[in-house]
């Protein structure tokens, strides 16, 4: 029998140094092998030289007072400086926002996540105030222009404004017509039918005038505004039958009677006849468009082409997988055809062919149209982008929803799109900083964004010749935001695990 | 106990809840919504027009344009605006074609340069991809055109790397002038290529059918290109001499010049897209799994063989669809040629409405245009996309 022997195992020797530590990783990933080492060699000295080079002429030679002097044109442009602050808040309203919606998604808060969403609903108006400006109606102008419907309603007609009363008065009547359909208190009643009686009170001139309808027919305004109100009335009392459906539409009708109101107000009274003796209250000048510039113009014509984009984009992909064929036809021809032509063919097209299918007395400012034009181009391409998502929803979802007995829409907006829009986070992320790159085109337009601004620097006579500090510039502010977009949307993917593949 | 049988659809489905009539009524309430508000627009567009006094013939093409573009097909003064488009056109064409080749070599170059093993190279390739992704084409092309091509120094004292001579008034590259040997040089050619190609064809079908091996590759390069080299030792002249670029006075004389405008264009546009087509082509050799990679080497073939025939095959069919829409961006993307100021098609269609003032030809002119060469391109990608297919059996 062996005597059982006790084996020691000797400690690990420590590994050979060339392999671990700063000079393996050197070996590991520089110099393995001796093309290896060659190419680190040459790409070593390139960098050596284009590096110095230019670090020597961003120290060195380049002058960078021509953005340092520059910086409030190239940040506002044109924008008045006693106006500033404005942009000031609005910029401050939109950092508040996001960080309340960070922290709305961090964690579980639902009533903070509905303030977020609340918030981003309202923003876009809020800010267009700011932003714009707000012009009111003081009480003579109203005074003024009321006056004119009692008493020369046959001046408005030469001034263009006939179709502000009718207007008037069928909102009025659908909203009165539908608070009486569901059933409410009287005193609500009373309310619901004062508005009504004082604009057709006020247009009775205009109520009693006969028009030629659709029929060929000559018809009093009053018959029509009857007719909306009693269809109205009649789909209100249908609506109001369930108790259940009854808060809900009270609540939205509240709402609507808010909204109304004022919509009237400025609908009668926000025209100038008179100019003279009745201006318009100020409570925050208005600044032309033309103004808003540098910066400024950019950030505003990415935001609103990202918002504005969002929902025809979803609409349009919808419509490509719809199973009506014209409505399939109509989406794919329209996204094609957009996909098809460069972005500045379609930006020219909105600056020189929108006036003219449009009405003549409609005068769109340059940003609007050039807004119009990226919409326009970005609502393709996000289609198509959401369209794959929704290719990736499964087949079981939507059978087992429909078979839960939810209606079609029901189907599209709890299941599939939830599902689908998730599934392509990194790709709507990846369109968003193309359309933020994509603003620059319209300084080819004429439009003034920081890359206009950039170039009309460049004549300035005192900085002659700084063509690269100043495009330079332009590039790392470009840089800096599209790298910060798509560095957030990498984030965003991890965390919620999401992505095609 | 049991149930008495149901009936079924005793009576028909009443028509306002028939599947059927629904999804019709709302293709027609579609149809009638749209032809309203197209008929809407159009009545707008024939006002509009009433009150500018033009109308919606292509006649005025016929019209002399009265100005000339700095660049393409020569023109002038009196030719007519249909010209002029054209003149734009074939710039425009020639800004794509070039630009698609060059970006082509540069985004495989850089997508390799991004699998490198080199950490240094590798870095540097990202850097170049992250900067081109994050910046818009059009800062590039100023800085490129503005920046860099315009602060070149003048004639006298210009760069000369090698045959390239680098002014701000273009780049000057040798011209390839035939010499009296051409034809024959061409002919020589022609007729190895053609023999080379038969020979590569003949040998693979016995290798193939009879499993010997007999070099089909080795075989067609032998012919392509020994036999022209050995013809050279024999004919005396070459096929062309290289006419070099000549400064005299204030000009330079000879070569082959590249505009600094068509110079800016073709490599902002160049750049850009490789930087996309880099990451593309990272992406689809990224997607070979790495078991085929194994399972080549393990079966013994050799490195070029493993690229060749198991990793190409397979990245192709990645990289293809998405290099389609690079490609499809290039060439959308040469219209901001106009912003460096040059002649492309976008730019000469500005100037013509400019001229003329009839935006509604000129911008259907324009926008079918770019439609036709957006179409051709995905055409031909698409045809290579279907031969790259997997053939399942």
């Amino acid at each position: 029998m062996a005597q059982a022997r006790t084996w020691t195992v000797p400690p690990p020797e420590p590994p050979p140094a060339l392999i671990v530590g700063p000079i393996g990783w050197l070996r590991r990933n520089l110099f393995s092998t001796w093309g290896n080492s060659l190419l680190t060699v040459i790409s070593g000295g390139a960098i050596l030289v284009v590096g110095r080079a230019s670090l020597g002429w961003i120290f060195g030679e380049a002058n960078w007072q021509v953005v340092t002097r520059n910086l409030r044109v190239l940040t506002w442009g044109r924008y008045p400086a006693s106006e500033v602050w404005r942009l000031g808040l609005a910029l401050g309203l939109m950092v508040a926002l996001g960080v309340l919606s960070g922290i709305a998604w961090r964690r579980p808060a639902a009533q903070l996540r509905r303030l977020a969403v609340i918030g981003w609903i309202a923003s876009p108006f809020v800010l267009a105030l700011i932003l714009y400006g707000l012009v009111l109606p003081t009480p003579a102008t109203i005074a003024n222009n009321l006056g004119y419907y009692i008493y020369r309603p046959d001046v408005l007609a030469s001034l263009g404004h006939t179709w502000r009363a009718p207007l008037a008065l069928a909102i009025s009547a659908a909203l009165a017509g539908f608070t009486l359909g569901i059933g409410v208190r009287r005193v609500w009643r009373f309310l619901a039918l004062a508005p009504l009686a004082a604009v057709a009170g006020l247009n009775l001139a205009q109520g009693i005038a006969l028009k030629i309808g659709l029929a060929g027919l000559a018809v009093p305004s009053l018959l029509v505004v009857g007719l909306i109100a009693a269809a109205t009335w009649f789909i209100g009392s249908g609506a109001g039958k369930s108790n259940r459906n009854l808060v809900g539409l009270r609540r939205g009708l509240a709402i609507a009677w808010i909204i109304a109101v004022p919509a009237l107000l400025i609908l009668l009274t926000s025209f100038e006849v008179g100019v003279d003796r009745v201006a318009p209250a100020e409570v925050l000048p208005l600044v032309d468009l033309d103004l808003w510039s540098g910066v400024m113009l950019t950030m505003v014509l990415a935001v609103v082409s990202i918002a504005a984009s969002f929902p025809i984009g979803v609409l349009l992909a919808l419509g490509r997988r719809s199973s009506l064929p014209v409505v399939r036809g109509f989406s794919i021809l329209f996204i094609e055809i957009i996909r098809g032509v460069p972005l500045i063919a379609i930006l020219f097209m909105a600056q020189n062919l929108l006036p003219l299918f449009l009405p003549l007395q409609w005068d769109f400012d340059r940003v609007v149209r050039a807004m119009a034009g990226m919409i326009i181009f970005t609502a393709a391409y996000l289609a198509e982008v959401v369209r794959g998502g929704l290719q990736a929803v499964r087949h079981e979802q939507v059978e087992a929803a429909r078979a839960l007995g939810l209606s079609e829409l029901l189907v599209t907006g709890l299941v599939i799109l939830p599902q689908a829009l998730r599934a392509v986070i990194p790709a709507i992320m990846g369109q968003f900083v193309s359309i933020f790159k994509d603003t620059s085109l319209v300084s080819i337009v004429g439009l003034l964004d920081l890359l206009a601004i950039c170039q009309s620097i460049t004549k300035q006579r005192e900085f002659l010749g700084t063509v690269r500090e100043v495009y330079l510039f332009a590039a790392v502010f470009y840089f800096v935001v599209s790298f910060s977009m798509s560095e957030a949307s990498r984030r965003l993917e991890r965390r919620l695990g999401v992505g095609l593949e | 106990m049991s149930f008495p049988p149901r009936r079924l659809s005793s009576t028909a489905i009443a028509f306002w809840r028939d599947l059927r009539f629904l999804q019709a009524a709302a293709q027609v309430v579609f149809v009638v919504l749209v032809l309203i508000a197209g008929g809407w627009l159009i009545n707008n567009l024939l006002e509009a027009l009433d009150a500018l006094d033009l109308d919606l013939s292509f006649s005025f093409l016929q019209r002399t344009a009265g100005f000339v573009l700095g660049e393409g097909m020569p023109m002038t003064r009196t030719d007519t605006f249909l010209r002029a488009f054209i003149v734009g056109l074939v710039n425009s064409l020639r800004v794509i074609g070039l630009g698609l080749l060059l970006t082509t070599v540069l985004g495989l170059l850089a997508g390799v340069a991004l699998l490198s093993p080199n950490w240094l190279l590798r870095n540097i390739a990202r850097a170049y991809v992250e900067v081109m992704r994050n910046t818009p084409l059009l800062v590039q092309l100023f800085f490129i055109y503005f920046g860099i091509i315009l602060k070149l120094p003048s004639l006298e004292n210009r760069i000369i790397i090698g045959p390239m001579q680098l002014s701000q008034r273009g780049v000057w590259l040798p011209r390839p002038v035939p010499a009296s040997g051409w034809s024959l040089w061409l002919t020589v050619t022609l007729v190895c290529f053609a023999l080379a190609a038969w020979v590569y064809s003949h040998r693979l079908r016995r290798r193939t059918l009879q499993g010997e091996e007999t070099h089909p590759a080795l075989w067609a390069a032998a012919i392509a290109l020994a036999v022209p080299i050995l013809l050279a030792l024999v004919i005396p002249d070459g096929p062309f001499t290289w006419e070099s670029p000549q400064l005299e006075g204030l000009r330079i004389v000879g070569g082959s010049r590249m505009t600094p405008e068509f110079a800016g264009i073709l490599f902002g546009l160049v750049l850009y897209t490789g930087a996309f087509i880099a990451d593309i082509v990272r992406a689809g050799v990224l997607a070979v799994p790495v078991g085929q990679l194994q399972a080549a080497r393990s079966l013994g073939l050799g490195e070029f063989h493993v690229l060749r025939h198991v990793i190409l095959p397979q990245a192709l069919r990645v990289i293809v669809p998405p290099l389609t829409n690079q490609y499809l961006n290039l060439a959308k993307n040469s219209s901001l040629a106009v912003g460096v100021g040059f002649p492309d098609l976008y730019s000469v269609t500005q100037t013509v409405f400019n001229q003329s003032g009839q935006a509604v030809q000129m911008i259907a002119l324009m926008m079918t245009t770019y439609l036709v060469i957006s179409l051709t391109i995905s055409l031909v990608m698409n045809l290579l996309n279907q031969r790259l297919r997997i053939v399942e059996r």
